[in-house]
């Protein structure tokens, strides 16, 4: 009986520690299996949704033939050359429209004049412009980055606490030392969080972006997996983005954790 | 005209052995500042405010809450520029802020991704001073403000009393002639309040620097003050100064002395005439 209570114990004790890692794979594991019974034995043909069992398997092939690493790496590239392209420009100019009045006044009427256009729209335009190979990618990438970033930085090193910048003068910093030593870490947080949504946003372009004039890449195998009839070959491509976004996310989160540990933590 | 001998060893030059500057002579004559709201209206801050204050005295401002306290702070800071009338240290036009003139805030506007050994060496790093020299210097302003063991910490992990002490630490770095503070302890709580003002005056009884206080506290004013300057309601100028009969050193058994008791009742009857008036102003 005591033996019995113990036992009942331990498994409750497991149960609140890993509460969440369990939970997870819970939630998990049921969304596959409603998957799994949703094809296997739903209205529509399993063709068009293939369970993921099947989608599982074709992952297999993909990685097998080296298709799949291809893929991951050509997209890679293109997100990580139009993401750090993008938001080194973005930091450039947000640096500048958030401190000196002349730029601020000259970029940003333009700057929020273009924002609200979606950089998927320019793919016609930029094909036009760039053609059909890297440098169309490159454009359209660094261009959507550009906006969440600059705006972020923008706004980080116009808002800093004016209070700060007193406190700092009087210990005599000034010009290029008042700018890096206080301005630029005072607005970090607001740039990190640029950063994250920037990179976000060059997953979701590249897919766009590989629609046209790619022979390789997530985004295009989805879509060519349209023309051969490959549902499951679509799923993976699917996955596959949902999971190097979700890794990319997690890098700016840890990121923001170790570099600006004091934000968030109310004013001192 | 520079009075060294108002108090018994002025020479916080020659305590400790250190060789601190001697606190600087504040001359504001018919100051006034105006400046456009967020409204766009003209505020008339500050309007013919003339006042001399002396090396190494501590002078307390009080007035009603907008009366421009904080605006004569700002002036004589650096941040705020007169719009007539003149504002000087020890003879000097005041035109930019300088260590010389270390500033404590209420909110205590420490760098929050320094430490507290960091931000204390903050301003030594600016006037580029050797790394060596200022561990030693911000370490010793940190010992005498009774944080010693805490340098590692990061502004957000101490409490508010802790905070504005590295506030003072960061100040005293620099070695300043004038301490100006800005209700520097007005967001604190009672208690930590009376620790901090010992605090000052024992800081302050070694560097002898020229402070300017502002508060709103009739008796942190009594408490710490040589001088208490009280200002009208807006536009702010100087309405009556008190000499404190007090003699130091001060312990917060002065609270129940009669002299005490005496100054608040003036002061009170006072400031309480200027508040009316300037809530008539606010209609």
């Amino acid at each position: 009986m005591l033996q019995k209570e113990s036992f009942k114990a331990r498994i409750w004790n497991f149960y609140i520690k890993n509460q969440n890692n369990l939970t997870n794979v819970i939630s998990i594991l049921l969304f596959l299996t409603i998957w799994e019974l949703f094809s296997r034995f739903g209205s529509l043909s399993i063709n068009l949704f293939p369970p993921p069992s099947w989608v599982a398997q074709e992952l297999w092939r993909m990685i097998q033939s080296g298709m799949w690493f291809n893929d991951v790496w050509v997209s890679t590239r293109r997100v990580l050359s139009g993401f750090i392209t993008g938001s080194t420009i973005a930091i450039i100019i947000g640096l500048m429209t958030g401190r000196i009045a002349i730029v601020r006044a000259l970029l940003e009427p333009v700057i929020q004049l273009l924002r609200p256009i979606p950089s998927i729209a320019w793919v016609s335009i930029s094909i036009f412009w760039f053609g059909l190979g890297e440098s169309s990618k490159l454009f359209l990438i660094s261009y959507g980055v550009f906006f969440h970033v600059w705006l972020n930085t923008h706004i980080g090193v116009s808002t800093v606490d004016p209070t700060l910048l007193r406190a700092a003068r009087s210990l005599g910093a000034k010009g290029r030392r008042l700018f890096f030593e206080v301005i630029l870490p005072a607005g970090l947080p607001f740039i990190i969080a640029g950063l994250r949504a920037g990179v976000a946003v060059a997953f979701i372009v590249v897919v766009a972006a590989e629609l046209t004039g790619a022979s390789a890449g997530v985004g295009y195998r989805i879509s060519h997996s349209r023309e051969i009839f490959r549902a499951d070959r679509m799923m993976v491509g699917l996955m596959t983005l949902g999971v190097l976004g979700g890794m990319a996310d997690q890098i700016f989160a840890r990121l923001s954790r170790r570099l600006v540990f004091w934000a968030g933590e109310g004013r001192s | 005209m520079f009075n060294f001998n108002s108090r018994q060893n002025s020479g916080g030059s020659e305590g400790n052995g250190k060789n601190f500057l001697p606190g600087a002579h504040v001359s504001l004559q018919s100051l006034g500042v105006r400046f456009q709201s967020a409204r766009g209206e003209e505020v008339h801050a500050v309007s013919d405010f003339s006042v001399e204050i002396e090396p190494e005295e501590f002078v307390c401002l009080i007035g009603p809450s907008g009366c421009g306290k904080s605006t004569v702070l700002n002036v004589i800071a650096g941040f705020v520029e007169a719009t007539s009338g003149s504002a000087e240290v020890d003879g000097k036009q005041i035109r930019e802020p300088s260590p010389d003139r270390g500033v404590v805030f209420q909110d205590y506007a420490l760098f929050p991704w320094l430490n507290v050994l960091d931000n204390a060496s903050f301003g030594l790093r600016m006037q580029r001073v050797d790394k060596e020299t200022r561990r030693q210097i911000a370490q010793e302003k940190i010992d005498q403000v009774h944080l010693k063991g805490f340098e590692a910490k990061y502004p957000h992990e101490l409490s508010g009393g802790m905070k504005q002490r590295v506030g003072i630490a960061r100040i005293l770095a620099s070695n300043p002639r004038v301490m100006l503070m800005d209700e520097p302890f007005g967001a604190l709580d009672a208690q930590t309040r009376e620790m901090m003002q010992e605090l000052l005056l024992e800081v302050w009884s070694q560097y002898k620097a020229t402070v300017i206080f502002v508060t709103h506290d009739l008796d942190e004013a009594i408490f710490l003050s040589d001088k208490i300057i009280l200002m009208s309601a807006r536009p702010g100028t100087v309405k009556e100064i008190y000499e404190n009969p007090l003699k130091r050193p001060r312990e917060l058994s002065v609270y129940t002395t009669a002299e005490f008791m005496d100054l608040k009742r003036r002061l009170n009857a006072s400031l309480r005439e200027e508040i009316a008036a300037a809530m008539d102003l606010a209609g």
